[in-house]
């Protein structure tokens, strides 16, 4: 019954199945197989065969930035990862961190990569140089430390304050990333130092908002102060009725406590 | 004295003149066959012996008899026959009269009579306001240098608001800007300034003007529009046929700010075809006033040329083509923010006259025009560090306008009906912007669009009417009708005002608007008509209402704001008018008393400390009177008196209307001759006190009298010269509708000498 007929046959039959599995074992890791993304690479990490990889829009600045992750392993991308992050600054004497979020795992519409944010409060530079810390585990148990060295540009748009009972707190101007004559969305962030390494959101303050041009001595009109709208942020509106010099002027208060003035300058 | 209506139309011809020989010849068949029991009709056109053209308002009468009629528009006219009476009289100011013996002409119908002019004035610019041809024109009227708004000095109801000594804003019967209508040979153009550095005024000179039209308030004839405080027509000149070559040089000097002039012409006249070109240039160095002072940098500079040619294929048809090119150089404005740095105007424009295109309609002209302005303004010459306004921030500016537009009418008349229908379509469209650079470099430059790409297009029809109907009654209506759509296309300017008026859903609305009058005259004895007027009617809010934006206004410090969701604003009117003499008696005038009613009242609306914005704010009321009266002394000697006055009250903001021109006329008396003329003029204002002090910057003037003298010489059959003092008791003086109390000039004496060739 073995006889070389029917092995050869068999073997034939195996080869195929085994070619036909094989094969649809390819087709479905091909479909976890990443791609380049179209966004600035900031660099990556690979531990335990698991590969983080970060990324940016524009190169990172003092400010919001949003990050994108891809995690693969050998060019598959692990599903459904579970991180965890933390941006650091380290300097001569300490180390601490800044507002930031930790990825949850989902892919963002725009790029299909995992995102979260960071709020940077100071640039790279002579004070100290910024990391992006993750643990990123895969497979349960399979997990990957590593860090990411950043650069991150200076810009005007964080400021932090001490209050006269020396707390300390965040303020952070998101939005309008590109102004333009008319009416503008306003988005603005307030954290809260709680320690080195803790920036928790401060959901209750209450601001007020005014738009100015030093140097037409006016502002405009039908601004909107920006609101509460969850973790953090506060949205609004702002109209900007020409181009030139502005000042953002926003009074902020916290459950009846003068949080003090505070102004960005912008010009474009 | 005559109610004339000022149409200018060319001349009928003999065809037509057999058609309505044939149509009465026929008629008269009929009336013999029994047919129609009309009373016999003697009717014919009336014409100017010396231009051709037609003479309206000509008072067409049996010499002892009252009963007359007047001839229409276009000159034509109709009358019923007397029995037993053989000669017909046909009179009119400005001409000698003419008796017509028709003792056998029978039913004869087709007269053409012809009026000779009193004077060769055929170079004169003619001034007419309503339905009367003023009695002064001037000594200077047929000065080619002169600015166009020395014309315009002393016309009851008219003023003008001053910004510099140069282009003055007609103001008329207290209203002005969205609200009169200013027109270059029936032919629209938007001014480019946004700060109403342009106006219409800027683009003409002397030289190209025939006459100046008036139209006071929402009036039928001759222009009629929606505007509620009227309109002013320049009427260009037309080059005449068979006057083979001709030409003449005009030079002249005015001595209050230096001022040279210099107008050249040349024109030839063949047998169809007809040009003239002409070209004006002025400089004028800085005025000088009453107190002795020079207000610095108040001088300007420009040149204008005038194109025009006439060309008639056929005895029913004309075409005209005119251009006018005006190119300014500086222009110093120095009682506001910025000096013109330049500005040029090219206006064309094609008329087409089609004279008696049937019976019954003597005739229709259509219009196709288009214009181009462009102004640029800047502060370079001004410290701004030490100003209060824009400190330390120059503020270059750049406007440019384009207007087109076709406009086509049509006058008929039957018996003692006369119908003028008009349809007019214009657009125009505007673009503005200003660059704010601060003294210090490193502060940024500031840019923002005063008007973003706006066009406004119109549609607008109208129907005028009016019957002689007997007893000496004149009887009118009149009836428009105006659609207007706006657009707002440049991409900052939307979002602009999409911040401005968040709960504004549409920025670009189309309007729909109406005007009706009806007017009622009676001619009480041959010396004496009295009449009513009575029209309503909306108005579309301009482009500068809607769509212009960060416009300072100097009259109170304001920047504005415009806004595209204005309502039409309502002008309710009535007039009462008197005329008395004619021009066979002694004294002779006209009185005018009117109300204007105004309701959605656009005005600007205090928005903070900075900025209004453009706002209906209720009801506004004006009134007042204009009153002209003429004195012929001798044959020669002619006294005239004029005075008008406007009161004017904003309901909502209770407080008297900004810029209303006080109680002010003018006195004179002049002597007339071929040789010598000369004129004596008092020109006086009361002050005014009734100012917008709450909502304004607006001052007290005090009132003043200034004294002019002119004589006119004709030394030559070619050759006249003209010498004047105005204000020859150098008075210090300051106008009321005079931005930032500019002071007038103080004495001037001026020098023209005019060859003909």
């Amino acid at each position: 019954m073995f006889n070389k007929k029917f092995r050869r046959l068999s073997g034939l039959l195996i080869a195929i199945l085994f070619a036909a599995t094989a094969c649809s074992d390819f087709n479905n890791n091909n479909s976890d197989l990443i791609s380049e993304p179209d966004l600035l690479k900031l660099g990556e990490f690979t531990d335990n065969g698991i590969t983080v990889e970060a990324y940016a829009e524009a190169p990172l600045a003092v400010g919001y930035n949003k990050i994108y992750l891809e995690v693969h392993e050998a060019g598959v991308r692990v599903d459904q990862p579970s991180f965890d992050f933390t941006p650091m600054m380290h300097m001569e004497n300490h180390s601490h961190a800044s507002p930031y979020d930790i990825p949850d795992g989902s892919r963002d519409d725009v790029h299909d990569l995992y995102h979260t944010w960071a709020i940077f409060t100071m640039p790279s530079g002579m004070m100290g140089r910024w990391e992006l810390q993750f643990s990123v585990e895969g497979q349960p148990g399979i997990v990957a430390d590593g860090i990411i060295s950043i650069d991150v540009e200076d810009s005007n748009r964080v400021k932090t304050f001490m209050t006269d009972d020396e707390q300390r707190y965040v303020l952070t101007w998101i939005e309008p990333a590109e102004p333009e004559v008319g009416m503008n969305d306003l988005a603005v962030a307030l954290h809260k130092r709680e320690s080195m390494i803790s920036f928790p959101p401060v959901t209750d303050a209450v601001f007020e908002f005014e738009p100015w041009m030093p140097s037409m001595d006016h502002g405009s009109s039908n601004n909107v102060s920006p609101a509460h709208e969850g973790n953090g942020f506060y949205h609004g509106q702002v109209n900007f009725n020409m181009t030139g010099d502005w000042e953002l002027r926003f009074d902020i208060v916290l459950n009846g406590e003068d949080l003090g003035h505070h102004v960005f300058e912008l010009d474009f | 004295m005559c109610l004339s209506w000022i149409f200018k139309l060319p001349k009928s011809k003999a065809m037509v003149m057999k058609i309505i020989t044939l149509f009465t010849l026929l008629s008269l068949i009929i009336t013999t066959a029994g047919f129609t029991s009309q009373p016999d009709t003697i009717s014919g056109v009336v014409l100017d012996s010396e231009s051709g053209e037609p003479v309206p308002g000509a008072h067409v009468y049996y010499p002892g008899h009252q009963n007359g009629t007047v001839t229409g528009p276009d000159g034509f006219f109709e009358i019923s026959v007397r029995n037993g009476v053989n000669t017909l009289a046909i009179s009119h100011i400005g001409y000698r009269d003419s008796f017509l013996d028709i003792s056998d002409t029978g039913y004869h119908s087709s007269l053409t009579i012809k009026l000779h002019p009193l004077q060769v004035q055929s170079d004169d610019i003619i001034i007419t306001a309503g339905r009367m041809q003023m009695n002064y024109s001037g000594i200077y009227s047929n000065s080619k240098t002169r600015a166009v708004e020395d014309h315009m000095a002393s016309i009851s109801g008219l003023d003008m608001v001053t910004r510099a000594n140069f282009a003055k804003d007609p103001v008329i019967r207290g209203l002005r800007d969205g609200r009169v209508n200013v027109l270059i040979d029936g032919m629209r153009l938007t001014p480019a300034c946004v700060d109403g550095m342009d106006p219409a005024t800027a683009y003409v000179e002397a030289d190209n003007l025939k006459s100046i039209e008036i139209s006071r308030g929402q009036e039928a004839y001759p222009l009629a529009s929606t505007a509620p405080g009227g309109a002013v027509n320049f009427a260009m000149a037309q080059p005449r046929l068979n006057t083979g070559f001709t030409g003449n040089l005009e030079t002249g000097y005015h001595s209050v700010s230096e001022q040279q002039m210099g107008q050249a012409a040349f024109a030839h006249g063949g047998e169809n075809l007809a040009f003239r070109i002409s070209g004006t240039y002025r400089k004028a160095g800085d005025l000088r006033t009453g107190d002795g002072t020079r207000i610095v940098d108040s001088g300007l500079e420009k040149g204008n040329i005038f194109s025009s040619v006439l060309y008639r294929p056929t005895e029913n048809h004309q075409f005209n083509l005119r251009y006018i090119g005006d190119f300014a150089g500086k222009i110093g404005y120095p009682m506001l923010l910025m000096d013109t740095r330049r500005a040029d105007a090219h206006i064309a424009g094609l008329k087409h006259t089609w004279t008696n295109p049937s019976n019954r309609i003597n005739s229709i002209t259509s219009n196709l025009y288009i214009n181009r302005v462009e102004h640029w303004m800047d502060d370079y010459s001004r410290d701004v560090t030490q100003r209060d306004v824009m400190k330390n921030m120059y503020m270059p500016m750049y406007g440019e306008t384009l207007t087109a537009g076709l406009t086509s009418e049509l006058n008929a008349s039957k018996n003692s009906h006369f119908l003028n229908l008009k349809i007019e379509l214009f657009s125009i469209d505007a673009f503005a912007d200003m660059l704010m650079e601060h003294v210090n470099p490193e502060i940024r430059d500031m840019y923002l669009v005063n008007l973003g790409d706006v066009r406004q297009r119109n549609t607008s029809i109208s129907a005028a009417y009016q019957y002689f109907a007997g007893n000496g009654w004149l009887l009118g209506g009149n009836v428009q009708a105006e659609a207007g759509t706006n657009q707002l296309s440049e991409r900052s300017a939307v979002n602009t005002f999409r911040a401005e008026y968040p709960g504004l859903e549409n920025l670009e609305p189309t309007d729909v608007v109406y005007s009706i009058g009806l007017s009622a005259e009676k001619e009480i004895t041959d010396r004496f008509q009295a009449g009513v007027r009575i029209s309503d009617g909306y108005r579309l809010p301009s482009h500068m209402e809607r769509y212009g934006y960060y416009v300072y206004q100097p009259l109170d410090g304001f920047f504005y704001h415009g806004n595209p969701g204005l309502k039409t604003e309502r002008s309710s009117q009535a007039e009462l008018f008197v005329t008395f003499g004619n021009d066979r008696s002694l004294l002779s005038g006209n009185t005018s008393f009117w109300v204007n009613r105004m309701d959605n009242y656009i005005a600007g609306n205090r928005f903070d400390e900075l900025f209004k914005r453009y706002k209906n704010m209720g009801v506004a009321v004006l009134t007042g009177f204009e009153t002209d009266v003429t004195v012929q002394i001798t044959g020669r000697w002619t006294g005239s008196a004029s005075a008008s006055y406007v009161l004017g009250q904003h309901r909502e903001l209770e407080e008297p209307l900004p810029m209303i021109p006080p109680l002010k006329g003018t006195l004179l008396i002049q002597r007339q001759s071929d040789t010598v003329s000369v004129e004596s003029r008092f020109r006086w204002a009361a002050s005014q006190n009734r100012i917008a002090g709450q909502n304004s910057l607006e001052t007290r003037t005090k009132g003043y009298a200034l004294w002019d003298l002119f004589a006119s010489t004709r030394i030559t059959q070619n050759l006249i010269l003209q010498t004047g003092f105005e204000n020859l008791l150098n008075t210090f003086y300051t106008d009321h509708l005079s931005v930032n109390s500019m002071p007038g000039a103080g004495r001037n004496i001026y020098v023209s000498l005019r060859i003909s060739l």
